[in-house]
């Protein structure tokens, strides 16, 4: 259960009686503790169109860098408010959803995280094939990956993701490949 | 836009003079020093420090107080939307500005468009800037474009309009639909997202980028409405590949460029992309509406280096 709909409980219990409050936040708390998954930005992934969420690595997988802010989400043509005339490339090639996340470190330091999953593995392989330009030397990532001055760029399956760094210092670098390793690892398992 | 010399501007002038000379190794009132400092037209500020490079840019055009009367209200229209590096316009060109806005006596500063992903907080001056800049007021307004050819109509945000000076602080970037984006194109971010929407999808042929004739006849059309007072356009880190969101490949010109007309900064800024500005359709549509100089003989330029 996700934190949002246990407030819901509550919210509506508080309306019923002060005296049932006590109880449901006990029960709340508990389920709350028991909740085996860490979404990020708090967001509920407890839906199938949400299960992209999952494919974010947890917190101490990037320290020190942290989230910073809320996972931003796009279904079919939201991507146009997400990423402008760059949604067009997706569209034309069966795009399905998109999670954005970026992580932090100190005030001006930032790394952006972007999943995007295509309708098909084909489909995938059109935007890498646009996306990964010439003389970007390969990485072993994923079905095929490739490496820029600050980011990576893979595609797995019908999942096409980058990690892009707003620096291109050593450590920049060694974390959004950390980064990219573990949204490859979490693929297979979460979209078998 | 008439302006009174005042105490102010006499104090700038004297500063630009000094600024001037300085640049060119002489001294105030010798030739080369009054030759530096006459005002140009289209100016190209190149060095490391962004922050420098924008406030010198906009010295040697005569000041922003040449751009911002006292008392003015300013809208900019700074395009910050994206995250990735060269896709967004340095915080330091935008808190420079600000502050020179400030420093001409500017009444208040207001942000056309909401800022995105902690913008400010990634320049190394530019958080003290962002406190000193109010956003708008998010209400939109629906206005003819008389002369428009392909956009008769758009929704604007209010202030666009409304503030005493426009100022459209934007990056030149590569632009999978149109090849390049910058100042005319960053109009757009005054807009709502169904005016936005027509401009892709108007022509009625379907595709994003199905008819970029027409997207670049409505940026033309859209500029009409109301032309940027200055331009200024960040080059010191541009996107020259999967523009306009990137990731991609960066080229670092390190260069400032800031002018009063929106036609003609850009139609400098193509180099930095390779491109030959009678290429690209949005910037020959909007001089052909006479929004301004392509050919840049005819534009008193300075370019140098700090």
């Amino acid at each position: 259960m996700s934190s949002a709909s246990s407030a819901s409980i509550l919210a509506r219990c508080r309306i019923a009686g002060g005296a049932a409050v006590v109880s449901v936040c006990v029960l709340t708390a508990i389920l709350i503790c028991l909740s085996p998954i860490w979404v990020p930005g708090g967001a509920a992934a407890d839906t199938p169109d949400r299960a992209i969420l999952l494919l974010f690595p947890k917190p101490e997988e990037v320290l020190p860098w942290a989230p910073d802010g809320p996972t931003q989400l796009a279904e079919g043509q939201e991507l146009f408010a997400l990423i402008n005339g760059g949604a067009e490339l997706f569209l034309r090639h069966g795009f399905e959803r998109a999670a954005v996340q970026s992580y932090s470190l100190a005030s001006d330091r930032h790394i952006q995280v972007e999943i995007y999953m295509m309708q098909s593995t084909d489909g995938a392989a059109e935007v890498f094939a646009r996306k990964s330009g010439p003389g970007e030397p390969p990485l072993a990532l994923g079905d095929a990956g490739a490496a820029g001055e600050y980011y990576v760029i893979f595609r797995r399956g019908r999942f096409l993701v980058t990690v892009a760094a707003g620096d291109a210092t050593a450590d920049a670098k060694a974390t959004i490949l950390r980064i990219a390793r573990a949204i490859e690892n979490r693929i297979p398992a979460r979209f078998p | 836009m008439p302006h009174e010399w005042s105490r102010r501007r006499l104090l700038a002038a004297g500063a630009a003079i000094a600024c001037g000379a300085t640049l060119r190794g002489g001294w105030p009132g010798t030739s080369a020093a009054l030759a530096a400092v006459e005002p140009v037209e289209l100016c190209a500020a190149t060095g490391t420090d962004a922050f420098q490079s924008t406030t010198k840019a906009i010295e040697q055009l005569g000041g922003m107080g040449r751009f911002v009367p006292k008392g003015a209200t300013v809208g900019l229209l700074i395009n910050h939307q994206f995250r990735n590096p060269g896709a967004h316009v340095n915080p330091d060109v935008s808190a420079a500005v600000a502050a020179l806005c400030w420093e001409a006596g500017a009444k208040s500063i207001l942000s056309l468009k909401d800022e995105r992903f902690t913008y400010w907080r990634r320049g190394g001056r530019s958080q003290d800037a962002a406190r000193t800049i109010t956003p708008c007021s998010g209400n939109y307004v629906t206005v003819e474009v008389p002369r428009g050819q392909a956009l008769r109509k758009a929704e604007v945000i209010k202030e666009f309009l409304a503030a005493d000076v426009l100022i459209n602080v934007s990056v030149a970037k590569d632009h999978e639909g149109t090849r390049y984006a910058c100042v005319l194109k960053n109009a757009m971010g005054a807009l709502t997202y169904t005016t936005c929407q027509f401009f892709h999808f108007g022509h009625g042929k379907g595709g994003w980028y199905g008819d970029v004739g027409f997207l670049s006849q409505c940026v033309a059309d859209l500029n009409l409405l109301r032309t940027p007072d200055l331009a200024v356009a960040d080059a010191t880190t541009i996107l020259t590949s999967n523009g306009p969101f990137g990731p991609g490949k960066l080229a670092k010109p390190q260069t400032v460029v800031a002018g009063a007309s929106a036609v003609s900064v850009d139609a400098y800024c193509t180099r930095f992309l390779g491109l030959d500005p009678s290429r690209v359709a949005m910037i020959v549509r909007s001089a052909a509406l006479g929004l301004g100089e392509t050919d840049l003989s005819k534009v008193k330029v300075r370019e140098f280096s700090i």
